[in-house]
């Protein structure tokens, strides 16, 4: 038996409507968190080895496909979903539905876009800290050459 | 070759306009009367169900619309995956990201609708009415970083192309060179 939803909302919704939820000031949060990261980073605050990087790497792009899923089941499908009906209750229920997905400061397709530009920041973040342990080590690797070790 | 004459003509400087002022383009918002029929006849050389019938829109497959060696230009993409969400059903091809590759990249998508052109939801730029190849058509630029392109198959149904992922200029242009793939695949076409 599929899911029926006991609002009585299709299953998209419900999930653009969570999406949605998102706390839009955790967002912010964490995007100014995710901020100090590179700023961090390009101040040489803080450094990580190519092998080191790589899994973090990984694990960033394994989120950005995520987002591009949902930004393209939300983009492409939810928001072109038709008015229920030209009648005032059909257009009140279809506006309602298209609120969590399209029109909200917090709705799914922008709080998406929030989510991405974070990860953008994550991974800015992660390749200043490779280019800072480069550094680093180059360094290092001049400094032994200057006393002949 | 691109055929899409509003489109074409709208321009994405006119798309940018629309996006910074963020106001509907009065000048571009007429579409071409067609000539085709209320239910256009699938030509002989692109239906795919066969020639000299109505076009049905429940009998026509969204994956076999666009293959992934169509694209394989615009990008890297995971394998076709057919989907219904909501009223759409659609075949997905979701960017696919080599060696932990960051940055915006698009995802393409087809699908089949049982509304018609006309009922295009305005996502926040507009609905820009067109043809494309003699079809009709409706460009739909979405703010968040993406475009779709809609073309009529009957009164009451269409098949969308879209591409998201990316800005919305961008987007714009690539769905154009996906629909000049996916159009002549359509039935009712010229």
């Amino acid at each position: 038996m599929p899911l029926e939803l006991n609002s009585g909302e299709g299953f998209q919704t419900a999930v653009a409507r969570s999406v949605s939820a998102l706390n839009a000031e955790v967002i912010a949060q964490t995007r100014a968190e995710t901020k100090k990261l590179v700023d961090s980073a390009e101040s040489g605050g803080f450094r990580i080895s190519p092998e080191g990087v790589e899994p973090l790497k990984q694990a960033l792009a394994r989120m950005q496909e995520r987002l591009d899923s949902l930004a393209y089941t939300t983009i492409f499908a939810l928001k072109q979903e038709p008015k229920l009906g030209s009648h005032a209750y059909g257009k009140t229920v279809a506006n309602h539905s298209l609120k969590g997905a399209v029109e909200d400061p917090g709705s799914a397709s922008m709080v998406i876009e929030k989510l991405r530009n974070i990860l953008e920041d994550a991974g800015k973040a992660l390749d200043l800290a490779v280019a800072n342990y480069l550094e680093h080590e180059h360094g290092i690797a001049q400094t032994l050459k200057r006393r002949n070790i | 070759m691109p055929r899409m004459s509003t489109i074409s003509s709208i321009g994405i400087g006119a798309l940018l306009s629309l996006i910074l002022c963020g106001c509907s383009n009065s000048e571009t918002g007429s579409a071409e009367p067609t000539d085709e029929p209320p239910n256009p006849q699938p030509s002989a050389s692109s239906a795919p169900t066969g020639s000299g019938e109505t076009p049905d829109s429940e009998e026509l497959e969204p994956c076999s619309l666009l293959s992934l060696s169509d694209i394989e230009e615009f990008g890297s993409f995971q394998p076709p995956a057919e989907k219904k969400t909501g009223g759409l059903r659609h075949c997905a091809f979701i960017g696919e990201r080599q060696n932990g590759e960051s940055g915006r990249i698009p995802s393409i998508g087809v699908g089949i609708r049982e509304s018609s052109v006309g009922e295009a939801v305005d996502v926040g730029l507009g609905v820009e009415e067109a043809t494309f190849n003699s079809r009709e058509a409706a460009l739909i630029p979405d703010p968040d970083g993406g475009c779709i392109i809609a073309l009529a198959l009957t009164e009451t149904s269409r098949v969308d192309v879209g591409v998201t992922g990316i800005d919305t200029e961008e987007a714009c242009q690539l769905v154009e060179q996906v629909t000049e793939i996916v159009e002549p695949r359509l039935p009712g076409g010229n």
